[in-house]
């Protein structure tokens, strides 16, 4: 009696095994939405406003994040290294495995051609174009002013209301501030990644954005997304 | 069962399946979350505008409120950093509103607004009988000060100096904007005064007995001991943080500079030049000694090592540069040197780059940094009588903090009250 049950049972194992396969690909599918979209794709760009020959105060800045760079390297190599140990362990199809990684690349080339379509626009500028010591250490794609009208109204408009006291010396000091911008341009919320260590300066900063807020509309893609400033005399 | 163990076999190599697609998972997200992470706008903000921090201040309450504010907004202008805006003209960044009731006591309600902001930054009540109206406003501008700024203001530092009357060189001191002043000692004759680090202390020279002596006297006590005694001439320094004391004296012939340790005073000579070498200040680190030596042929600005060692010439321009004083960062120095025959105050950093003259009428001397390195100290004769100066550190806003009938000189700085 018993043994026909299981004999009953034998197809929907096998259902079940299926059933989670597919369960599996919807649920990595739903990985690549986002991607798919591309909505994240379009944000990353940065910009700097300063001439080249200016930006040498900012080498300690790019220096940092060239050092933390590596770093998160390196842990990506770690963990696929762990992955790598765990496919060996348990044996499994290479081929599949460089079936997917080839996907991979596919999806990446396609990104890049994205990308090609943004940079005609013109909203993305190539690391080459746009050297400057931000991008050009941190490998990061840097967009020039002429490329974001919207960076240099919204630069500007900061410019503007920064107001330090005369007498105050300022000379090396440097304040990053993080801010987001909602659908009309009003500043809702800042805060400071890296003080200068004064806090008059920082606050000067501070202050600067407030009167500047609300900044111009943004276009669709900077809604919600942070902007990264750096004040420096 | 050879069923059943089929049944298991799929099983397994649905597990097999699972786990394969959860690394690609894992290495999906991974490579998911690394563009999204860079996801960030940069823009880099530069030149700022100069302009000073437009500030209104208001009074209610008792008449005292007045007096309170005028001296608040004293303190405050002299930085250099706020500007004053009318209370009924919009513009003001900060709005700073005291009140005052005097009962038995006087209560002094002080509130400090960011404007911009709309934050309220500073909201104190002050208590404290009327007779020490200006020691609480100058507190209050104090905590202000630091609302805005993040810094500890010097508006309660005291400036000890030489008030000269009737043939008498007497130690004085008073608060930093020249009122309240008072005597430390009665003696004939004091000169080359000095704060220790803590300002607890003031160590002095006094002639009595045809013999300098050095004294060191206790201002809350106002006991003093004698740090050093001998014949010839004996200058005090400063005493370092770590309590070292450092002197001049003259009892081997030409003035030499001296250490010692003020609890064990053996004193340990660091100079050995045939010239005169005199003025030692401690750097605020205690690391170096800055003083003046002639070895070169005309007064000049030396550093040397806390251990004597190292000596290198600061000052080269001038024919006469004399009693250095150190900013209370240890970056610049500040000194007397003659232009055209009269003596000028100068800044200098310590590496002798980047000097600057930053007085131009009179005879400027004895400059002494405030212990914010805002300010500078200096006593002048350019309205007659020689008088105690207080400027920005810049060299802008010069004025006598002392009267112009009275005789006064050789201002020293204390340190922030503890």
């Amino acid at each position: 009696m018993k043994m026909s049950q299981g004999i009953g049972h034998e197809p929907s194992l096998q259902r079940l095994v299926i059933a989670s396969v597919v369960l599996h690909f919807i649920l990595m599918a739903l990985f690549f939405i986002p991607f798919k979209t591309g909505e994240k794709e379009f944000k990353t760009y940065y910009v700097s406003l300063v001439e080249p020959s200016k930006v040498s105060g900012g080498g300690e800045v790019a220096a940092r994040k060239a050092e933390e760079k590596p770093a998160v390297k390196k842990e990506t190599a770690v963990s696929n290294k762990k992955i790598a140990e765990k496919k060996e362990q348990m044996s499994i199809d290479d081929k599949t495995v460089a079936a997917k990684i080839q996907a991979l690349k596919d999806k990446n080339a396609a990104m890049n051609a994205l990308k090609e379509k943004a940079r005609a626009i013109g909203i993305i500028r190539s690391k080459k174009q746009g050297a400057s010591a931000i991008g050009a250490s941190k490998g990061e794609q840097i967009a020039s002013d002429s490329d974001c009208p919207y960076c240099t109204l919204i630069s500007d408009k900061i410019t503007n209301e920064w107001e330090i006291p005369p007498d105050f010396d300022s000379s090396g000091l440097e304040v990053i501030i993080s801010i987001k911008i909602d659908r009309t341009g009003k500043v809702i919320s800042k805060k400071i990644d890296t003080p200068s260590g004064n806090k008059l300066f920082d606050d000067s900063a501070l202050k600067a954005i407030s009167k500047a807020s609300p900044l111009d509309l943004p276009p669709l893609l900077l809604v919600m997304e942070e902007i990264v400033l750096r004040f420096h005399p | 069962m050879r069923k059943y163990l089929r049944t298991i076999n799929k099983i397994t190599s649905g597990y097999k399946k699972f786990s394969l697609l959860s690394i690609i998972c894992a290495l999906c997200s991974v490579f998911c979350l690394l563009p999204v992470a860079d996801a960030k706008v940069y823009l880099d903000i530069t030149s700022p505008e100069q302009r000073k921090i437009p500030i209104s201040v208001t009074h209610k309450g008792a008449k005292e409120a007045v007096q309170i504010e005028e001296i608040i907004k004293n303190d405050l202008y002299f930085t250099g950093i706020f500007s004053d805006v009318a209370p009924e003209i919009p513009g003001a960044e900060i709005k700073i509103e005291i009140e005052a009731q005097v009962a038995d006591n006087m209560d002094v309600y002080v509130t400090v607004t960011d404007v911009i902001e709309g934050a309220n930054i500073l909201q104190k009540i002050y208590s404290a009988s009327t007779n020490i109206i200006r020691a609480l406003a100058h507190n209050a501008a104090n905590d202000i000060f630091k609302a805005v700024t993040g810094r500890n203001g010097v508006f309660r530092t005291q400036i000890a100096y030489i008030a000269v009357s009737e043939g008498k060189k007497e130690l004085y001191m008073m608060d930093w904007d020249g009122y309240n002043p008072r005597r430390i000692v009665s003696s004939r004759l004091a000169l080359s005064h000095n704060w220790s680090y803590d300002g607890n202390y003031i160590a002095y020279s006094s002639e009595g007995n045809k013999k300098w002596t050095i004294y060191l006297i206790d201002l809350m006590g106002a006991e003093k001991e004698t740090l050093f005694q001998s014949e010839g001439l004996n200058l005090a320094g400063n005493i370092s943080s770590g309590s070292r004391f450092a002197f001049s004296s003259s009892k081997d012939g030409s003035p030499e500079i001296y250490v010692m340790d003020i609890n064990k005073k053996i004193p340990e000579k660091l100079t050995k030049s045939y010239g005169i070498d005199v003025s030692p200040a401690f750097s605020p680190d205690a690391s170096q000694i800055a003083f003046v030596s002639d070895r070169g042929g005309t007064p000049q600005i030396y550093i040397m090592n806390a251990d004597g060692g190292g000596v290198r010439r600061i000052t080269f321009e001038g024919s006469y540069n004399t009693s250095p004083a150190w900013s209370p960062d240890g970056s610049r120095l500040a000194y007397a040197g003659r232009v055209n025959g009269k003596n000028q105050i100068f800044v200098i950093k310590s590496d002798g780059t980047e000097m600057r003259q930053l007085t131009e009428t009179g005879n400027n001397e004895e400059p002494a940094f405030s212990p914010d390195g805002l300010f500078i100290a200096f006593d002048s004769d350019r309205d007659g009588r020689r008088g105690i100066y207080v400027m920005r550190a810049t060299g802008e806003e010069q004025r006598r903090i002392t009267p112009k009938e009275s005789i006064a000189r050789a201002p020293r700085w204390s340190p922030f009250k503890k």
